[in-house]
């Protein structure tokens, strides 16, 4: 479903090459496990796989077609920090309805722990935990097809961490989203990934 | 050295539909204690407030913040001028990031000075600071850096070599571990776990259980503002040992542990329930829990805050 073919970047011309030759393929429905050291290029790839950055050489097909420049991306990227991926000024309820899919469904936002309340408050009144789920929600939408989950519950104690795998776990196997992976947690990525070893960089 | 007890802070906001100012309850009823030469872990979730009890400790809460409860140091009750006063020099804070440090100055101009402050010298400050370069394995050309140059782990190096020099007895690392690889992880709890050798006590406040269960003598597990359990980390090797039922399901959620979710949200603040705070998620829930905080029981070694254990 989605490829990653030959892909390499650096950051300028004089820097040297961060990612080269990177070859990936996820098929529908599966999940990849991606580690590696501080530094190594995460989270480049994943942002080159969303379509945030061009690589320097290669292409990201989806179907093997690229990804669409203008209308909602279906590879969606979850961040670390999300508090870096909203806007200050916009209330919750606009921050969920940002994708144009309309409002998440009430049995989605309770799986995901979001108390009606919040909906109504700006993004600084929320904790990073809460947050997250609200990031979370955001691309949890049938245009999803694939999820790329950056350090997604790095900061999180581990029972959030569970409830928020679960929801995006469950939503990925009902409708064959694949999942990307990406995490310093070897443990996480083999429990995610049913055991399979993640991939390198 | 450290004893707390009873803590409890709140905040007073502007709130509700009034013009009244009403207060938010961050932390209540908590307790720990950290002796010379040991390592004490409060790990709970992210925006728990485990930041605001450094911060307690410290003296450095904004001033709309009400602090009651006991914390004693070194045998003597810790009032807010003697805080100010010892602060940096016989309390120290490993803070969660760099942006702790003065921007504008390199990173040897900002160790040098917590030294200064410590001996009043310049020259002591000078030796103490190159001691602490050679230990702390920061090549000179770091000193040079301003702090934003710095890497994750080169950055948590810096800023722990600046809290020893200041000479403190007592260390307090906020999340000394967050956005850190394994091996950089290791790197500065193996340096923060050193200073417990030299006699020293250190209070580490962190989300990731794993790292605090490796390094700490005492875990005081915190959830909803509160202590509800203070454990050994071998407790953590046999499940049926831990005393509380949210340290119990915190442990089957790790992911080599079965990954199994818990419905419900962390509560903060007003939602913080009167009861037990773990109570609207807990498996073993009823009446009493819903009406009553549980008083402190102490099995096996350790402390339990629940009416069932």
């Amino acid at each position: 479903m989605l490829e990653l073919k030959n892909i390499s970047f650096r950051y300028g011309a004089s820097q040297p090459r961060i990612l080269d030759g990177i070859n990936l393929d996820l098929k529908e429905g599966a999940m990849i496990g991606i580690t590696g050291k501080s530094g190594k290029g995460k989270t480049t790839l994943a942002r080159i796989a969303a379509g945030y950055l061009e690589p320097e050489t290669g292409s990201v097909l989806l179907n093997g077609m690229p990804l669409p420049g203008k209308e909602y991306c279906p590879v969606q990227l979850v961040f670390q920090h999300p508090e870096t991926a909203m806007n200050p000024r916009w209330k919750i309820k606009k921050v969920l309805g940002e994708a144009g899919m309309g409002m998440p469904d009430e049995k989605l936002l309770l799986s995901l722990g979001i108390h009606p309340m919040w909906l109504e408050r700006y993004p600084h009144e929320l904790s990073g935990g809460e947050l997250q789920r609200i990031a979370v929600a955001r691309i949890l939408n049938p245009a999803t097809r694939c999820i790329i989950a950056d350090e997604m519950t790095s900061m999180l104690d581990p029972i959030t961490q569970a409830q928020i795998w679960d929801t995006v776990i469950t939503f990925a196997k009902n409708r064959g989203s694949g999942i990307i992976a990406i995490s310093h947690d070897l443990d996480l990525l083999s429990t995610i990934c049913g055991g399979t070893p993640p991939f390198e960089l | 050295m450290l004893h707390i007890k009873n803590l409890s802070l709140s905040f007073s906001r502007y709130g509700g539909m009034s013009f009244r100012k009403v207060p938010l309850k961050i932390i209540s009823d908590f307790n720990i204690a950290v002796h010379t030469g040991e390592m004490v872990a409060v790990i709970g979730s992210s925006g728990a407030g485990k930041s605001l009890l450094a911060h307690a400790i410290l003296g450095i809460l904004p001033s709309n913040a009400k602090l009651t409860g006991d914390i004693e140091f070194k045998g003597s009750r810790l009032t807010e001028s003697r805080k100010k006063r010892i602060r940096g020099n016989e309390i120290a804070l490993v803070p969660q990031s760099v942006a702790f440090l003065d921007p504008l100055e390199s990173v040897k101009k900002n160790i040098q000075r917590a030294a200064f402050l410590n001996t009043g010298s310049t020259a002591k400050a000078g030796i103490m600071m190159n001691d602490a370069f050679d230990k702390y394995g920061l090549a000179d050309n770091v000193g040079g850096l301003l702090p934003f140059q710095l890497s994750g782990g080169m950055a948590r190096r810096v800023l722990i070599a600046a809290a020893t020099v200041s000479g403190a007895d007592l260390i307090i690392a906020d999340e000394p571990t967050t956005g850190l690889d394994r091996n950089a992880i290791d790197d500065s709890l193996r340096v923060l776990k050193e200073l417990t050798s030299e006699g020293k006590g250190v209070l580490l406040i962190t989300h990731d259980i794993r790292a605090a269960l490796k390094y700490a003598d005492s875990i005081a597990v915190f959830y909803g503002g509160t202590t509800l359990e203070i454990a050994a980390p071998e407790d953590f090797k046999h499940p049926e040992k831990l005393r509380h039922p949210y340290t119990k399901d915190l442990y089957s959620s790790l992911p080599e542990n079965g990954f199994v979710p818990v419905a419900g949200l962390n509560p903060f603040g007003d939602m913080i329930p009167a009861g037990c705070v773990y109570g609207e998620r807990c498996s073993r829930k009823n009446e009493l829990c819903e009406t009553s905080r549980p008083d402190r029981k102490r099995i096996n070694n350790g402390d339990v805050w629940c009416h069932h254990a």
